[in-house]
């Protein structure tokens, strides 16, 4: 799968296990993937996403907040400083299996668009498909449909 | 041993159910690093980090003294009595 990546979609998944890293974090998950592909500067994904302000700043606070809201569905309470992501002492995050769903999405979106190449926009799409989890909750707290994401390509 | 005062599972939504199960495995593991992190300082041993935790003293050793290098803790030896 990895080959067919282009050049700056391989720097924006190595980017997000560095940031996994930074934050350390146990895995690389898909909200790594999704803060990663905000680092990009240029390109039709950064147009996109600065379009429907998802920006490092707001999916980490939106991230906090969903954390807090998901722990009170089931009546806890976030002590205070809970953070979205953990850290139990790995130094190498491994890959979770969001973000591995993600990354095989990313392949399946290029395929049904008959793409040869994979890059950044197949994966902000991919992170969208998820049909639970994390990210769809992130996306809602952020009000970002999977809707508007295929718009902003538009 | 109690039930933990939670929302009952037939008034959730398993969308929200099964995302709190993986905060709250998130939660314990962040708190579990605080923890461990302050009785390192505190100067416990690893089989007593180990007792509290209920698991084995390797297990919590393996699981935390990469991350406690990485901050600059030392965790030698002399912990391992």
């Amino acid at each position: 799968m990895f080959e067919r990546f282009t050049r700056d979609l391989r720097s924006t998944v190595k980017r997000a296990q560095d940031i996994a890293k930074f934050d350390g974090a146990n895995a690389v998950e898909a909200p790594h993937l999704l803060i990663a592909l905000t680092r990009e500067s240029t390109g039709p994904t950064a147009r996109a996403l600065e379009l429907l302000g998802l920006s490092e700043a707001a999916i980490r606070d939106a991230g906090d907040r969903e954390l807090v809201s998901a722990l009170r569905a089931v009546g806890v309470s976030a002590p205070a400083g809970a953070r979205s992501v953990t850290s139990s002492g790995r130094t190498n995050p491994r890959w979770g299996q969001s973000a591995k769903l993600a990354l095989e999405r990313t392949l399946e979106i290029a395929v049904e668009r008959a793409d040869r190449s994979l890059e950044a926009r197949h994966l902000l799409l991919a992170l969208a498909r998820a049909e639970a989890g994390i990210v769809p909750r992130l996306l809602a707290e952020l009000d970002v449909s999977p809707g508007r994401i295929e718009a902003a390509f538009d | 041993m109690t039930n933990v005062g939670t929302a009952r599972p037939d008034n959730l939504d398993p969308m929200e159910g099964l995302r709190a199960v993986v905060a709250l495995r998130e939660l314990a593991d962040q708190l579990e690093g605080d923890y461990v992190l302050r009785a390192i300082e505190l100067d416990w041993s690893w089989a007593r980090i180990a007792e509290a935790l209920n698991v084995t003293r390797q297990a919590v050793h393996k699981k935390h003294s990469p991350r406690l290098r990485a901050v600059g803790i030392e965790t030698g030896r002399k912990r391992h009595v």
